[in-house]
């Protein structure tokens, strides 16, 4: 059987679709963080804007979205690491409070596989 | 298959893989901080696999709630594989640091209690404990360990380094091609990514945020393992007290250094090292490193230089932006 344009067509329309998916991730690193993700124990607590002002709670924690940034205002925690790690707006940045098990991270990664320290 | 078809199969195939991103990533918390698995090519059986040896490591060196608290509490026991392998380990690095890295801190570390009562012990009470903090109180003999003198064993300097270790013998087992292994920021790459490159690592800035790092290096098959004096601390009258207790003293070590990463290429010595050196300070530091072989430093200096050894100096990329003196040393 013989090729039609037409099929020519289906075929490089999936492919270009293939390499917009596997791209998207790519293109997204460079931006600002966009959104940030609230876990609990693994758990998704909820996704936020980073530019729509908020307070959410999580466990000990008390998160506050405000002016593109996010910080844990308080927490019950003993070592108030959370605290201490200050206001986080950056791909891939992130709080993390380890009594709690709460993780606060922005979309998109830092740019590295790991940090060490 | 006719050529159409086969056509729209390949086209379908690109669409799987790049839907896919073939990996297995997981974190947990475990061993007092969070673990992060990541695995090329999936293998979710592996990660489960390799989740539940972190929950029977820290049940059995745990001196909080493991095994260790009940040897601890009772003088003495049975030793499971991993206290076993670790007390027997720790032992030879112990001496092979002059003491600067120690087990046998238990009493000591508990009496200081930081992250959790932060308060700062007695002068008595700290001589006390510290009479009993000797290793020459402690006896190994068919499987069993003897505590003497109130001696307490604790593992906390050296369990992740451990624990990656054994991490790392499960991935070579299982033939996987690329991992990153993470336990509380004690790091470890394995082979390669799937574009067949090696792995990007950072050093956090011992001076910021977890968020901050001083610099990165291209690595593979390498733990990257850091103590410093940023990690758990409580201050008080303006003064730091972090974790890293001083094995001469008991207290926290007054170090001129602020971080030590350790690179090598064995888990359980990369983290009694990053201890004991840090403790040590920078020139004996660099004097260990260049009489023992096997490793590699970053140390970060109070007086805001960034010392890296010949070995890993070619691969590491400074962070201008952090205002650091780098410089390298040299054999």
């Amino acid at each position: 059987m013989k090729l039609k344009t037409g099929d020519f067509f289906v075929v490089a329309c999936v492919i270009l679709l293939a390499a917009i998916i596997w791209a998207a991730p790519f293109l997204r690193n460079g931006e600002r963080g966009a959104s940030v993700t609230v876990e609990c124990d693994g758990a998704l607590v909820g996704t936020y804007l980073l530019d729509e002002d908020t307070e959410v709670d999580a466990a000990g924690c008390r998160i506050k979205i405000e002016g593109g940034k996010a910080y844990v205002a308080d927490s019950d925690c003993p070592d108030k690491v959370c605290i201490k790690t200050g206001e986080i707006s950056q791909r891939g940045e992130a709080i993390i409070c380890i009594p709690n098990r709460v993780n606060i991270k922005i979309s998109g990664d830092m740019g590295f596989d790991a940090i060490v320290g | 298959m006719k050529t159409k078809n086969f056509l729209l199969f390949l086209a379908l195939l690109c669409v799987l893989c790049a839907c896919g991103e073939n990996k297995s990533l997981r974190s947990i918390y475990v061993m007092d901080s969070v673990a992060t698995l990541q695995i090329y090519p999936q293998n979710e059986e592996l990660v489960d696999e390799m989740c539940g040896k972190l929950y029977e490591i820290d049940r059995e060196l745990s001196a909080y709630d493991g095994d260790i608290k009940n040897i601890n509490d009772s003088s003495g026991g049975e030793l499971k594989v991993h206290s076993g392998h670790l007390l027997n380990g720790s032992l030879v690095l112990s001496e092979k640091t002059g003491g600067a890295f120690s087990p046998v801190l238990g009493t000591v570390i508990e009496l200081w209690g930081i992250g959790e009562k932060n308060a700062v012990p007695k002068q008595d009470e700290l001589a006390r404990a510290m009479s009993t903090s000797k290793l020459e109180n402690v006896e190994i003999a068919d499987g069993c360990v003897s505590l003497k003198n109130g001696v307490r064993l604790n593992f906390g300097a050296v369990a992740k380094g451990y624990a990656s270790e054994v991490l790392r013998e499960m991935l070579v087992k299982n033939g996987v091609s690329g991992a990153v292994i993470s336990l509380g920021g004690n790091v470890y790459v394995h082979g390669r990514k799937p574009d067949g490159s090696g792995w990007n690592v950072a050093l956090r800035d011992p001076q910021g945020s977890p968020n901050d790092w001083f610099g990165s290096m291209h690595l593979t098959d390498r733990f990257v393992i850091s103590s410093g004096d940023y990690e758990r601390y409580f201050e008080k009258d303006g003064k730091r007290f972090h974790h890293i207790i001083d094995p001469e003293t008991g207290s926290p070590a007054e170090s001129d250094l602020t971080s030590v990463t350790v690179i090598c290429e064995d888990g359980l010595l990369g983290d009694a090292y990053s201890t004991a050196l840090y403790v040590m300070g920078r020139d004996a530091a660099l004097s260990f490193w260049r009489k023992e072989h096997g490793f590699e430093l970053v140390l970060v200096g109070r007086d805001g230089r960034v010392t890296l050894t010949e070995g890993i100096a070619g691969s590491f990329i400074p962070n201008e932006s952090r205002g650091y003196i780098y410089e390298v040393e040299n054999r």
